[in-house]
C-alpha cells in the first residue's frame, strides 16, 4: 500500500513516481507502527522522502482477543511517499486522504472482512507464483492488480493523485472517498493561463484556502461559475446538499453574494460556505459582479502569445472573437461601460459580457478599484484646528509622488498596485500613532476652515454631512464597492462627493487585495507534483 | 428557584424563579388551560400550595412555612409522565462518507449517537429543588429513512417500545444489529446502481436527493394520544426536497405539537468536506428552535453520576412556557464575517447590517388574554416575555413566531390587569422582525408585483399569505368567543330541536344553503344560521387552532345479510360491495338524539354545554362526520377553554354510547327513540348474558353497529 512521486539523485528516494531504494521488508518495517501511534498521524522523512499516513489498529482493543480466535491483522497503515522538502499544508492534505482511506477500510473490514479477504487473495497469489519453476517466475504484483479489487481501487487512487488532484470513489463500492488537492487544482489552473515556458516561476506563496476563502468573503462580492452550471451540477454526488444545487442555479456573474441569498432563499452565511467550498474544488471563483462600472485589466501574469493554446480555446466558445484584440483593449484599465458598444446590436453587446466572463473565468483580466484617500493637507489643517501634532510634510510629498504616479501609471502591471496600495496603507499607518478616527463635527469644521480660507463658498450642507459620514472609509483601505455597501448609497452619490470634494480626496486604483490574495497565491512549488 | 421573600399572612413568600408541573395522567392538558392556570396564578394573592387544583401539578417539595408565588419573571416548566420519541436515522448514500474530525464513518456515530440520546433520556433524575425521583415513560420508535428505492429492508427496527433504565442495553444490543444488517442491506443495493456507472455518478433517478449531515432527527410529543408517523418518514422528504414545502411542513409540526430535535452527525462545515457535502445546519437549527426542539451539533457521552437532570433531559422533557431567548441562538446572527463594523458616531443607523422591524396592524380584540394566547401558541408562537405595565393596571404578553431563518413575526398583547372574566377585550400589535434585506423585499413587492426568481417570489408571497391568514384567524376566533355573548347565537328554535337540519347541501352545488323547511324569513333563525355557518366550514384539517380536538375512530358493522355476489360475480359477471348502511343509519339516528340540533345531516352536528336546557349555555362542541365507510371518524372541537375533564367526560361517555349502539329495528312501528334508549341501557347486560349467540341468528337490535378503533387505521386504507 505505498504510493509514491518524482525524481532525485542517489539513495533511497522518488524517481519517476516510484519509489527507489528499499525492499519490501524495510517498508514493512519502516511503516508499521506500534499500536499506541495508532490512530494519529503518521510523518517519517528518510533523506528526500517523507512518508505520511495514517496507522489504524483493526479492532479495539478490548475485543481483539474474544472477536477472532485467531487475529492475523491488528493494524494497518496508508501511507503516501512524497519528495521532500514539502509544505506543511500540502502535507496535511495528504494525511486527510490516507486518513480517509484507513478509516473507509477499517469500517469495510469490520462490516464485511475487505482486508482480510483481499489478503488471502494476494497471499494465494503470491503462492501460486512462488510455486512456479524458477524461469516462470514474475512478479506478483501484475496478477495482483488484475485479480484483487483493493488493489485496483489504490492504483486508482494513485493515478488520480497524480492526475487530476481530485479522488471520488467508493471503497468496496460502498464508503465514498470524496477529496481533493486544492494546490493542485489551482496550479493546473494558473498553468493554463500562466507562461508555460518558465520553469524559474517557482516561489508563490502557497495556496491558504482555510485563511483566505471564508474569512474574506463580503456581502457585495459575486461567483463566477469556472464550469458550466448543468455540468456541476451533473458532477455533484447523488445527496448533495439541496441549498448548493439551488445556489448554481440561480447564480449568475451580475449577483452579488447577497443578491443569491435572497434570490436562493438561504442564509448569507451558507452562501459563505457554499462559494468557499465551491472555490475550494475549483469550480467557482469570486469576483465582483459584472456592472458598467467595473474596470478591468490585463491580469500581470498571463500567457499573452499569440500562438497560445488559450487563443484556440477562445475560438471554440467565440468564433468572431480574437483573443489577442480583446487582450489588448484590457492592456490598458477600462471599464465595462467603455467597452459597451453603444451602437451595437443588444446580441453583441451580450457577447462582450461573456466573452469578458470567460476572460475572467480563465483568469487574464484583474478588476481595479478605486480607493479613497484624504489629502494629507486636509489631514494637516485638520489637525492643526484639533490641535495634533503636525510634521506631515514629508508624507505629503510622498503621497503626492504617489498619487501623480498612479493617475499616470495605470497602464501598469500588478506591481505598482500591490505597491501603491502597500504604500498608501504605509502612509496611513505612519500618518498617526494610532487609527485615524476623526470626529465628523472635526472633520466638518476643517473643511469649513478650508474652505472659507481658500474657495470661500459652502457647499451644500447634505453633502458636507454625507462626506462627514464617509470620512472613516476614506483611509485608502476602502474601496467604492465597500462604501456603497455598507452605507447603502448609490455610486452616482459617491461619485458626486468624489468630484465636489477633490481637492481634499485623493484617489488611487489598485486590485482588491483579498481578491488578488488568493488569485495569485494559487500556485505551489512546483517540483512536489507528480 | 427562590430569589427574594417577603411576608404574607404570617408566612414567608418567595417569589418563584422556576416552577415546575407536572403534566396529568388521563388527558391532555391543553395550552388553554396552561395559559390559565399560570393567568390565574401570576402576582396572585394566593400562592400556590401543594393541593392541586384540576390541571397541572406542581411538583414543588413544599414545606408549610414557605409559600411560593408565580411572578413574570417566573419560568414555568411542564413536565409529562409519559413521552413518545421517533427516531429517524437519516441513512442516504452520504452517511457513508468519513468524518476526519471523529475519525469514523458517519453511519458508524449515527449509533453512537443514538445510543447516548437514549441514554440520556432513560436516566431518572431528581428535579431541581425536590427529592422527587422522576422517570418518565418513554416511548421510542426508531426509523431508518434510505433514499435507496431498491433498499428493500425493513425501515422500522423498532416500535413504540417502552425503554427504561433496566432494558436499555438490551434494546441498543438490538439495535446495534438491527442497523448493521440494515447497512448491508443497503450496501448491496448501492453496489447495484454504482455498478452501472462504476467510478463516476450514480444514476440520480434511482435515489431522491439528500441532505448531507444531517443525522437523526427526532420528533417528540408528549400527548399520549397516538400519532403516527407516515410510513414514509414524510418528514425527511419534505426536508430534502425544496423548502416550498417548508411551510406546509412546519405548519404541520406546530398543530401536531411535534417538536423536532437533530443531532448532528460529523464536524459540520470544513472546506475539505467532500464535493457537494455541504450541510445546512442553519435551517436545522431553525426548524428546532420553532418547534420547541434542540439542535445538537454535539453530544456528549452521558455522566450517569448527575443526580439532576442532564441537559438533554432538561432540554427535550421540560416544555417552557417562556420561551428561552438566548440571543444568539434565537436571532440566528446573520452575517458572522460580515464586515467589522466602523465606528461611526453620526446618528445614521446602519442600513445594511441591522434587525429592521416593520409594524403591520395594531386592533382590538373581543376575545379573553388567555384565549388569544392559547391560539397564538396553537399556531407557533412562544411567548418572549410577560410583564405588567402603567402601574400593573394593564398586562402586557409578547409573544414571537420564529417565520424563517432570521424573521421573527412579534405579536405584543395587552389586556386589563388583574384579567376580568367579564370585559374580554385585548389589544394586538403585530410586527415583523428582519434583515434589511427582507424587509425591503417584502415591502417593495407591495408596490410592483415581483422580482423574476420564483424562490424569491415565493417568500415573499408565503409572507403575506401568513400575515392574512393571521388576521382572519384572529376573525375566526373573535366569532366563535362570541357565542354565549348573544342570546340568537344558542336559542335553538323547535324544528330544530326535533332534528330537522340547519343546513343542507342542494345537489351540485358545493356551498351549504339554509334549509328551506325551516322559516328562512325569521330573523333571528337567519342571525342563527350567521353565527353557525362558519362552524360548518371550519377546515378539520386545522381547526384545533382555535378549537380543542379530538377524534373517535371506528368500524362500521356490514349490512345483513350480505350481498350474495361478494366473492362470486353475479349473472353479469360484476360483485357486490359490502355496505354498510344500516349502521350508518343508525349512527346518523344516534348523532341526531345526541346532539343539541343538526347543523348538516351526515356531516355536523352540535351539542351545547351544559346540556342542562335551564341555564343559558357557555360553551359547545361539535360532532363532525368524516365517514368512508366502513371506516367513520368522528371528530369532536370543543370552544376554547373548556376544562380537559369535562371534555374526557364527555368523550368517554360517548365511546361508551357508541360501543353499545345496535342496528335499528327492523320494524318501523315503534319510537326509534324509546326504543334505542331500552336498547341503550338495556345491551351492555344482555350482552353479558347472551354472548354466544352465533352472528347469523342474531336479531338486528343486537348487532353491534361499530367496532371502536384506537389507531388512525383510515389512514392506511386503500380507497
Amino acid at each position: 500500500m505505498t504510493k509514491s512521486s518524482i525524481r532525485s539523485p542517489k539513495g533511497p528516494t522518488v524517481v519517476n513516481g516510484i519509489l527507489m531504494g528499499y525492499s519490501d521488508d524495510v517498508l514493512a518495517n519502516l511503516l508499521t507502527v506500534k499500536a499506541k501511534l495508532c490512530a494519529s498521524k503518521f510523518e517519517l522523512k528518510i533523506d528526500d522522502v517523507v512518508f505520511i499516513g495514517h496507522p489504524l489498529l483493526l479492532h479495539p482493543v478490548s475485543q481483539e482477543t474474544a472477536k477472532r480466535e485467531l487475529v492475523t491483522m491488528i493494524s494497518f497503515n496508508v501511507v503516501i511517499a512524497l519528495l521532500a522538502p514539502i509544505d506543511r499544508e500540502i502535507l496535511m492534505c495528504y494525511h486527510n486522504l490516507t486518513k480517509q482511506l484507513a478509516i473507509a477500510l477499517r469500517h469495510e473490514e469490520r462490516r464485511c472482512g475487505l482486508l482480510s479477504e483481499q489478503k488471502r487473495t494476494i497471499w494465494s497469489i503470491q503462492d501460486e507464483i512462488a510455486a512456479r519453476p524458477e524461469d516462470s517466475q514474475e512478479s506478483p504484483y501484475g496478477p495482483i492488480l488484475e485479480k484483487c479489487r483493493l488493489s485496483q481501487q489504490l492504483k486508482h487512487v494513485y493515478d488520480e493523485l497524480c492526475s487530476s488532484g481530485v479522488v471520488q470513489l467508493y471503497i468496496n463500492k460502498w464508503v465514498h472517498i470524496n477529496w481533493c488537492l486544492p494546490h493542485k487544482l489551482h496550479n493546473l489552473y494558473m498553468k493554463d493561463t500562466s507562461h508555460t515556458d518558465t520553469p524559474t516561476h517557482v516561489a508563490r506563496p502557497v495556496f491558504r484556502p482555510q485563511k483566505f476563502l471564508i474569512e474574506a468573503l463580503r456581502p457585495y462580492h459575486g461567483m463566477l461559475l469556472l464550469i458550466d452550471a448543468t455540468t456541476l451540477l451533473d458532477s455533484l454526488p447523488i445527496d448533495a446538499s439541496p441549498s448548493l444545487v439551488r445556489l448554481i442555479k440561480v447564480t449568475s456573474p451580475f449577483k452579488s453574494l447577497q443578491t443569491l441569498a435572497s434570490d436562493a432563499d438561504i442564509s448569507l452565511r451558507q452562501v459563505y460556505q457554499l462559494v468557499g467550498h465551491l472555490v475550494y474544488w475549483r469550480k467557482a471563483t469570486i469576483i465582483f459582479p459584472l456592472c458598467e462600472a467595473n474596470v478591468y485589466v490585463l491580469s500581470p501574469n498571463i500567457n499573452t502569445f499569440v500562438n497560445s493554446s488559450l487563443v484556440e480555446k477562445c475560438e471554440e466558445s467565440f468564433p468572431n472573437v480574437s483573443l489577442p484584440v480583446i487582450l489588448s483593449e484590457f492592456s490598458v484599465p477600462s471599464s465595462l461601460g467603455d467597452h459597451k458598444d453603444v451602437l451595437g446590436l443588444p446580441q453583441q453587446q451580450a457577447q462582450e459580457v461573456q466573452v469578458v466572463t470567460w476572460l475572467l473565468q480563465h483568469g487574464l483580466l484583474v478588476q481595479l478599484h478605486t480607493y479613497v484617500l484624504m489629502t494629507p493637507k486636509f489631514c494637516k489643517s485638520w489637525r492643526q484646528t484639533s490641535h495634533h501634532s503636525v510634521g506631515t510634510d514629508d508624507i505629503t510629498d510622498r503621497t503626492r509622488l504617489l498619487s501623480s504616479n498612479s493617475d499616470l501609471n495605470s497602464t501598469a502591471s500588478d506591481d505598482s498596485y500591490s505597491l501603491g496600495g502597500r504604500s498608501l496603507e504605509a502612509i496611513c499607518d505612519n500618518e498617526d500613532n494610532g487609527p485615524w478616527c476623526p470626529q465628523p463635527e472635526q472633520i466638518l469644521a476643517g473643511i469649513r476652515a478650508m474652505r472659507n480660507n481658500k474657495i470661500g463658498a459652502l457647499d451644500n450642507q447634505e453633502e458636507l454631512t454625507l462626506l462627514a459620514r464617509l470620512c472613516p472609509y476614506f483611509d485608502g483601505k476602502h474601496h467604492l464597492e465597500e462604501i456603497m455597501y455598507a452605507e447603502n448609497i448609490r455610486r452616482s452619490q459617491l461619485l458626486t462627493i468624489l468630484d465636489k470634494f477633490r481637492d481634499i480626496l485623493i484617489t488611487s486604483q489598485h486590485e482588491d487585495p483579498v481578491i488578488s490574495a488568493w488569485l495569485y497565491g494559487a500556485g505551489i512549488k512546483r517540483s512536489r507534483t507528480s | 428557584m427562590e430569589d427574594s421573600t417577603e411576608d404574607y399572612d404570617g408566612e414567608r413568600v418567595v417569589n418563584a424563579q422556576e416552577v415546575y408541573l407536572l403534566m396529568n395522567d388521563d388527558y391532555k392538558i391543553s395550552r388553554n388551560s396552561r395559559i390559565n392556570w399560570y393567568l390565574s396564578h401570576l402576582n396572585s394573592s394566593s400562592p400556590i400550595s401543594c393541593h392541586n387544583e384540576e390541571g397541572p401539578r406542581s411538583l414543588l417539595d413544599f414545606n408549610d412555612k414557605v409559600v411560593y408565588r408565580v411572578t413574570p419573571s417566573t419560568v414555568l416548566m411542564f413536565l409529562a409522565r409519559a413521552y413518545r420519541f421517533v427516531y429517524v436515522l437519516d441513512l442516504s448514500p452520504s452517511i457513508t462518507a468519513v468524518d476526519l474530525h471523529s475519525g469514523t464513518v458517519l453511519l458508524d456515530e449515527a449509533f453512537i449517537k443514538l445510543q447516548r440520546s437514549l441514554k440520556s433520556l432513560t436516566k431518572s433524575f431528581k428535579l431541581p429543588g425536590s427529592e422527587v425521583k422522576f422517570v418518565p415513560k418513554i416511548y421510542i420508535t426508531v426509523l431508518c429513512h434510505t433514499s435507496l428505492i431498491s433498499c428493500k429492508e425493513n425501515e422500522v427496527l423498532l416500535q413504540g417500545c417502552l425503554v427504561t433504565e433496566e432494558n436499555l442495553d438490551t434494546i441498543l444490543d438490538q439495535l446495534r444489529r438491527d442497523l448493521e444488517s440494515f447497512e448491508n442491506r443497503m450496501a448491496s443495493s448501492f453496489e447495484e446502481i454504482t455498478d452501472l456507472d462504476y467510478y463516476e455518478q450514480a444514476e440520480g433517478d434511482k435515489i431522491t436527493f439528500g441532505l448531507f449531515e444531517d443525522s437523526l432527527d427526532r420528533e417528540d410529543t408528549s400527548d399520549p394520544a397516538m400519532y403516527v408517523m407516515s410510513p414514509e418518514a414524510s418528514f425527511i422528504n419534505l426536508l430534502r426536497y425544496d423548502h416550498s414545502l417548508f411551510e406546509s411542513l412546519m405548519m404541520q409540526l406546530r398543530h401536531h405539537t411535534i417538536s423536532c430535535s437533530f443531532l448532528q452527525l460529523g464536524s459540520g462545515f470544513q472546506l475539505q468536506s467532500g464535493l457537494g457535502h455541504v450541510p445546512y445546519p442553519e435551517l436545522m437549527e431553525f426548524i428546532a428552535e420553532a418547534t420547541n426542539g434542540v439542535y445538537y451539533s454535539k453530544l456528549p457521552d452521558v455522566d450517569m453520576d448527575v443526580e439532576g437532570m442532564l441537559p438533554l433531559q432538561q432540554s427535550i422533557l421540560t416544555q417552557r412556557l417562556q420561551k428561552l431567548l438566548n440571543i444568539s441562538g434565537f436571532f440566528m446572527s446573520q452575517t458572522p464575517q460580515d464586515i467589522p463594523r466602523i465606528e461611526i458616531s453620526s446618528q445614521d443607523e446602519n442600513l445594511v447590517s441591522s434587525v429592521h422591524t416593520r409594524k403591520h396592524k395594531e386592533r382590538n380584540l373581543h376575545i379573553s388574554l388567555s384565549t388569544l394566547i392559547s391560539c397564538r401558541l396553537r399556531d407557533g408562537y412562544f411567548i418572549k416575555n410577560v410583564s405588567l405595565i402603567k402601574g400593573d393596571s394593564q398586562i402586557e404578553v409578547r409573544l414571537v413566531l420564529p417565520w424563517r431563518p432570521g424573521v421573527n413575526i412579534n405579536c405584543v398583547a395587552v389586556s386589563v390587569w388583574p384579567i376580568n372574566a367579564n370585559k374580554c377585550l385585548s389589544h394586538i400589535e403585530i410586527s415583523v422582525e428582519g434583515s434589511y434585506h427582507f424587509i425591503t423585499d417584502i415591502t417593495s413587492h407591495l408596490k410592483h408585483k415581483g422580482f423574476h426568481n420564483s424562490y424569491r417570489v415565493g417568500l415573499v408571497l408565503t409572507y403575506w399569505q401568513t400575515i392574512q391568514s393571521m388576521s382572519e384567524s384572529d376573525e375566526l376566533l373573535v366569532h366563535l368567543h362570541s357565542f354565549a355573548a348573544n342570546v340568537v347565537n344558542y336559542k335553538v328554535a323547535d324544528s330544530l330541536k326535533q332534528g330537522v337540519p340547519l343546513f343542507y347541501l342542494p345537489p351540485n352545488q358545493t356551498s351549504p344553503q339554509v334549509n328551506i323547511q325551516l322559516s328562512t324569513k325569521d330573523n333571528t333563525l337567519s342571525q342563527f344560521a350567521t353565527f353557525w355557518k362558519p362552524v360548518l366550514n371550519l377546515d378539520i384539517n386545522i381547526w384545533q387552532k382555535w378549537m380543542h380536538t379530538h377524534r373517535i375512530g371506528f368500524i362500521l358493522e356490514h349490512d345483513v345479510p350480505l350481498g350474495k355476489h361478494l366473492h362470486i360475480p353475479n349473472s353479469s359477471g360484476r360483485f357486490h360491495n359490502a355496505t354498510c348502511r344500516q349502521a350508518s343509519a343508525a349512527l346518523n339516528f344516534f348523532l341526531r338524539d345526541y346532539s343539541t340540533f343538526v347543523l348538516m345531516e351526515n356531516h355536523s352536528y352540535v351539542t351545547l354545554l351544559p346540556r342542562d336546557e335551564d341555564k343559558p349555555p357557555w360553551s359547545f362542541f361539535v360532532i363532525r362526520v368524516a365517514s368512508k365507510p366502513p371506516c367513520v371518524v368522528l371528530r369532536l372541537a370543543f370552544l376554547g377553554d373548556t376544562p380537559g375533564h369535562v371534555r374526557d367526560e364527555i368523550i368517554t361517555d360517548l365511546k361508551k354510547q357508541l360501543s353499545v349502539l345496535r342496528f335499528l329495528q327492523r320494524s318501523p312501528k315503534k319510537d326509534d327513540k324509546n326504543k334505542m334508549n331500552i336498547s341503550r341501557r338495556s345491551s351492555r347486560h344482555e350482552l353479558e348474558v347472551k354472548k354466544h349467540i352465533p352472528p347469523l341468528q342474531r336479531v338486528s337490535s343486537e348487532i353491534p353497529c361499530c367496532v371502536l378503533t384506537s389507531k388512525p387505521v383510515e389512514k392506511i386504507l386503500i380507497r
